[in-house]
């Protein structure tokens, strides 16, 4: 894949990274910064990258590194905003959306962007996530409960 | 309110965010990617130069005297160290861990042992080995279901048949437990044994890559020879057996960019093997993270464990670190080497510069960090600095007695590729100078990973 071929497919699937990074970091400056770093990782490395047809999935996969990343830096910053994992008993439905998705569990919170935000599919997340669908599925079937969210679970 | 109806808000919402961020974040790459490519032709361009050179010492001095020089070239792997851990990692896998089982089935040229169980901090680990007439590539679905019915686990595995034989584990996490209530007596038989029916497929595959038409790895029957069912019954006893985590006792120390690192005590359990690494009290720098994976001896490599929760350091400041990897299945005679790959420091030069919030003008900051403004307002305190190196991160704020304070990060504007800008704020800060560190966020790369040898 050239810079130009590249650059174009980058312009294609900027919006879904931008969303996806915002879901999952939060705020808009940290979400830019994570694309952008993700981004040119992706360039740097474009190489092996030996299935063209797997870009998005690959990229994707580098983005969530990216913002786990950026989150494990905020952690030392601002502690008390994160909650930790197992935190079940936390009400999230008394949070908007958007913020509820951001309290949850990083592990559930991928699932839950990956599926009904970017809408991938149970091998796609599998992919992206390097988990067994299995897993996504209960993954997935947690973050709904949590949130409260009665959407079709697709299989 | 309706989540369905917020959930549907929200991806509107997303669907119609402004053009204008995206395009200042296309136009954020295009730049990057530019200096990127400078950089690379200047590489190439000094690369050129050099295999020029090389090639006229080369034709002019072909002489032993050349071969002698060029050994003398530094090589990273100078920088390997080996280590050598007392025992056999295999006995502890295999001979003290576990309940024994070797419950066997054959069919159509496959043979399946389940090795052995393992309880360990509330997880369950099935050792399978499998054994086929010729080596293959074989794909195993595993499913894992309870007394009433209910799949509790299903997932796929590759493994590869080498000599013969092959191995692959079947975990049964913690988390899933709960969630599933495989803790319900209603799935035990008796007061303290769980049952479970386990059915494995084993695919051969035809074409290892197979992908589907939207180009994504697809693993289904059509791309595979035949497959081979097979059912197991285990009878869990979850109050026996139950193994502690083994640690293997061992010290070695590292040097990487002047920074004295120690690698020690091994701990090892079925599911994954700790390893913590030390920083000296000497350093002049503080470490942050470093990146490494292991290998074993036939080359297959093991990742730190990609879920981020596992990773804890002990005291929050980069003393010491534990770092989790899978644990490979074990074999005879195995030897795993650790390769580092990169490792990010907190420099002293951005350790501890302050800002005096009575007078400014006496304020201490590090080369490349500009305080634009900063003034108490009611209890809190509001900063705006001026970060030039791209690599530097803030990374916490604390008084003259060592006590940490919350920082919120308002905005961070990086739009400008030559700086930051950060507007902060700080929550009841009571003393006048405010201390920071600034985490410098800039990789030690090696052509050559280095490499430790446990055996």
């Amino acid at each position: 894949m050239n810079k130009k071929e590249f650059t174009l497919k980058i312009a294609d699937v900027k919006r879904k990274l931008y969303n996806t990074a915002l879901l999952y970091l939060g705020n808009e400056s940290d979400a830019m910064e994570a694309v952008d770093e993700a981004v040119y990782k992706a360039f740097k490395s474009i190489k092996s990258l030996k299935h063209d047809e797997l870009f998005n999935t690959w990229l994707i996969r580098i983005l969530i590194n990216e913002c786990k990343k950026e989150l494990r830096r905020k952690k030392r910053i601002y502690v008390s905003d994160i909650i930790e994992e197992n935190s079940e008993d936390f009400n999230y439905d008394i949070l908007p959306l958007n913020e509820a998705i951001f309290k949850l569990p990083e592990g559930l919170r991928s699932v839950i962007i990956l599926r009904y935000f970017d809408d991938l599919t149970l091998a796609e997340v599998s992919e992206i996530l390097d988990i067994p669908q299995g897993t996504v599925v209960s993954k997935q079937r947690k973050a709904l409960s949590l949130l409260k969210m009665n959407l079709i679970e697709e299989y | 309110m309706d989540r369905k109806f917020e959930f549907d808000e929200l991806k509107q919402k997303m669907k119609n965010n402004s053009t204008e961020k995206l395009d200042s974040l296309e136009k954020r790459f295009n730049s990057r990617i530019v200096q990127n490519r400078i950089r690379v032709t200047v590489l190439t361009s000094l690369m050129t130069i050099l295999v020029f050179v090389c090639t006229f010492v080369g034709l002019v001095n072909v002489s032993p005297k050349f071969v002698y020089a060029c050994s003398k070239l530094p090589v990273i792997s100078d920088l390997a160290n080996a280590v050598c851990i007392s025992e056999s990692i295999k006995s502890m896998v295999y001979n003290e861990y576990g309940v024994s089982l070797g419950e066997t089935q054959t069919a159509d040229g496959i043979k399946v042992t389940m090795d052995k169980y393992i309880i360990c901090n509330n997880n369950i680990y099935l050792l399978v080995s499998v054994e086929a007439e010729k080596d293959m590539d074989l794909a195993c679905l595993t499913k894992i279901k309870l007394l009433n019915g209910e799949v509790i686990t299903e997932g796929l595995t590759n493994l590869t048949i080498q000599n013969n034989k092959g191995y692959f584990k079947v975990s049964l996490e913690n988390d899933s437990f709960n969630f599933y209530r495989v803790n319900d007596k209603e799935n035990y038989i008796d007061k303290n044994k769980l049952k479970l029916d386990i059915s494995f497929e084993f695919m051969k595959i035809q074409d290892k890559e197979y992908y589907n038409s939207k180009g994504f790895y697809n693993i289904v029957n059509d791309g595979f020879e035949n497959s081979t069912n097979m059912n197991f019954s285990l009878i869990v006893d979850m109050t026996k057996n139950i193994v502690d985590n083994e640690v293997i006792y061992f010290s070695k120390t590292v040097e990487i960019d002047n920074q004295i690192l120690t690698f020690a005590n091994a701990n090892l359990n079925p599911a994954y093997i700790s390893i913590d690494l030390f920083e000296s009290e000497s350093n002049t720098k503080s470490l942050d993270n470093v990146v490494f994976y292991i290998k074993n001896s036939e080359g297959k490599e093991f990742k730190t464990r990609p879920n981020e929760t596992y990773l804890h350091q002990i005291n929050g400041r980069g003393k010491k670190q534990t770092y989790y990897l899978e644990t490979p299945y074990f074999d005879e005679n195995e030897q795993i080497y650790i390769y580092i790959t990169r490792a990010t420091f907190l420099s002293k030069d951005y350790q501890k510069p302050y800002i005096n919030l009575e007078n400014i003008e006496n304020s201490s900051l590090p080369i490349g960090v500009e305080l634009i403004s900063a003034k108490r307002v009611d209890d809190k305190v509001k900063l705006s600095l001026r970060i030039k190196n791209h690599s530097l991160k803030l990374y916490r704020c604390f008084d003259e007695s060592n006590n940490e304070y919350e920082v919120k990060t308002i905005s961070r504007d990086g739009n400008n590729y030559s700086f930051y800008t950060y507007e902060l704020e700080i929550e009841k800060f009571p003393e006048d100078k405010l201390y920071f560190d600034l985490f410098n966020d800039t990789f030690i790369e090696y052509d050559e990973p280095l490499r430790i040898n446990i055996r």
